[in-house]
């Protein structure tokens, strides 16, 4: 479908939201607007999000002379449905779904003319309160589920801290309850990180503190090295129902506004979903975090040291959250040259 | 100085796997990581005119090391800072060499300086032992070394305008 020009949101309407005053909650800016009662968020067993995902190329270097555009969409799944998606681009564009991990992203490719364009999908997201879900052992034991990617390592003092952790333990369940419980008395959420990280595993467990992405890298790490699999999910954080009354927003388009959680394996029950992070940033969710996922987030993919469809020149993506851009193999600078914005709305929440 | 990192020990650490390289290699700097008090990890590094640049060769003088790569929001402020810095000190002798972690070619180089308008050096940083010296695993890194020849301060990730100021001029002003 051709462009036409317009924002996500017409800027005036963000002008006269940003006139409430703005707040930040995990990365993103919020501009309260429609308030929402104080709920439970465990009891939250549905949300509706409205979603404008916009990249703005601005700018591309002196030399450049090829330029490619990969966008993440969102993918179905038990936990939530996709809904009219519809992508606008100024340039052409495909759909593409890479091989591993069957991600699906738009993907656009250019010459050095126009030196700035826009590239915006738009969907709904219904998100379901997340629980464990059925899949076959053979599915589950593929080797993209069990393998040391990237900067997971198992370090002998990684060794030691699971050992530790374990004990006994052999049902999957419980071994991988008990590394849950051992990483949040173990690690601090870092909320101090402005920065961009790789989920290496050995500066996590020596520093024993980070984010998301380091929480769930160390798990994985552990979960995969006694032989279970572990299923990566990134995604979007959005707020919490009961925390500022807040219904839409933006997310910060950079490699800090994600999220990301995963799921184990257990045979006798499935994929079993666990956010490590999130329940050592909320005490009093610490048990239904594992194995369970509020709604507040949505998915945008599936794994770590993505290869991109069609391939990237750079490295595999540590994770893909966000649109990527490269000129001649070489990415391209963010904010400098590219920006992301994720803005989504909640139109409907429903508890039981 | 709330950011601060302070090294305790070296870390067991195994192969890095990030595939390729750069075409000079890092100079072993031992079996020790970067650590508040202890001279740095020793390196040479391309930068995109196939210069090497071998921090050994810079030592005595104040010098700043920046980690950071493309797709880094926050470190495009820090350069703000090291602009100044290099503004206000350069005369002073303060060397600043800037690490692109990802970057493997000249044209990645020369691509981030043309950006950011960068007046000193930037270096191909995409070498595993550098990282390991490092413990690069968030970006930005920021490494204060003295003329004493032995690093006062590691930021990682988040320096506040004060700390940084403060960090420069230590290492400046200490004779």
């Amino acid at each position: 479908m051709p462009w036409d020009g317009r924002e996500c949101y017409p800027r005036r309407t963000f002008l006269r939201l940003a006139g409430y005053g703005g707040l930040t909650l995990l990365g993103a800016s919020l501009w309260p607007r429609r308030g929402w009662a104080a709920v439970d968020p465990a009891a939250v067993s549905r949300m509706e999000i409205e979603v404008c995902y916009r990249t703005e190329v601005k700018g591309l270097p002196r030399d450049a002379t090829r330029l490619h555009l990969w966008m993440p969409l969102p993918p179905t799944s038990p936990s939530q449905e996709v809904h009219d998606l519809t992508v606008r681009s100024s340039l052409p564009y495909e759909m593409r779904e890479e091989a591993l991990f069957h991600n699906r992203m738009v993907h656009v490719e250019s010459g050095r003319e126009p030196a700035s364009f826009t590239v915006e999908a738009r969907y709904r997201v219904v998100r379901h309160r997340a629980a464990a879900e059925p899949v076959a052992r053979a599915e589950a034991s593929a080797p993209r589920y069990l393998r040391l990617g990237g900067r997971m390592r198992l370090t002998p003092e990684i060794e030691a801290f699971a050992r530790h952790a374990i004990g006994g333990a052999t049902d999957p369940t419980q071994v991988a309850r008990r590394v849950y419980d051992a990483l949040i008395d173990t690690l601090t959420y870092d909320k101090q990180i402005a920065g961009c990280g790789t989920g290496d595993t050995a500066w996590i467990m020596k520093s024993r503190r980070g984010k998301c992405s380091d929480y769930h890298a160390l798990y994985a790490t552990i979960l995969r090295g006694r032989g279970i699999p572990v299923r990566w999910e990134e995604g979007f954080p959005l707020p919490y129902p009961s925390a500022g009354a807040v219904a839409e927003g933006t997310l910060a388009g950079d490699c800090t506004g994600a999220h990301c959680w995963v799921s184990f394996f257990d045979p006798a029950r499935g994929w079993v979903p666990v956010d490590v992070s999130e329940g050592d940033n909320h005490p009093e969710l610490r048990d239904f975090f594992f194995g369970q996922l509020t709604a507040n987030r949505f998915q945008i993919s599936e794994g770590r040291s993505i290869t991109l469809s069609p391939a990237q020149g750079g490295e595999p993506l540590p994770e893909l959250a966000f649109a990527y851009v490269e000129a001649d193999s070489i990415p391209l600078i963010y904010p400098a040259n590219y920006e992301n914005f994720v803005q989504f709305r909640v139109v409907g929440m429903e508890t039981a | 100085m709330s950011a601060a990192r302070t090294r305790w020990f070296a870390p067991l650490l195994l192969a890095f796997l990030f595939a390729g390289g750069v075409a000079a290699a890092a100079e072993a700097s031992g079996a020790r990581v970067a650590t508040v008090g202890e001279p740095p990890p020793l390196f040479a590094l391309q930068d995109e005119e196939g210069q090497v640049h071998r921090l050994a060769d810079l030592l005595g003088a104040p010098i700043i090391l920046y980690f950071t790569q493309n797709m880094c929001h926050y470190c495009t402020q820090v350069i703000g800072f090291l602009k100044q810095a290099h503004a206000a000190y350069a005369g002073q002798g303060l060397t600043i060499l800037t690490l692109n972690v990802w970057a493997d070619s000249p044209t990645y180089i020369r691509r981030y300086r043309e950006q950011f308008g960068l007046p000193f050096v930037m270096l191909r940083g995409k070498e595993r032992q550098l990282l390991l010296d490092y413990e690069v695993n968030y970006v930005p890194i920021i490494v204060f070394i003295g003329r004493d020849r032995r690093i006062h301060r590691i930021f990682d990730h988040y320096i506040l305008p004060a700390d940084f100021d403060a960090s420069v001029r230590e290492i400046v002003e200490d004779k």
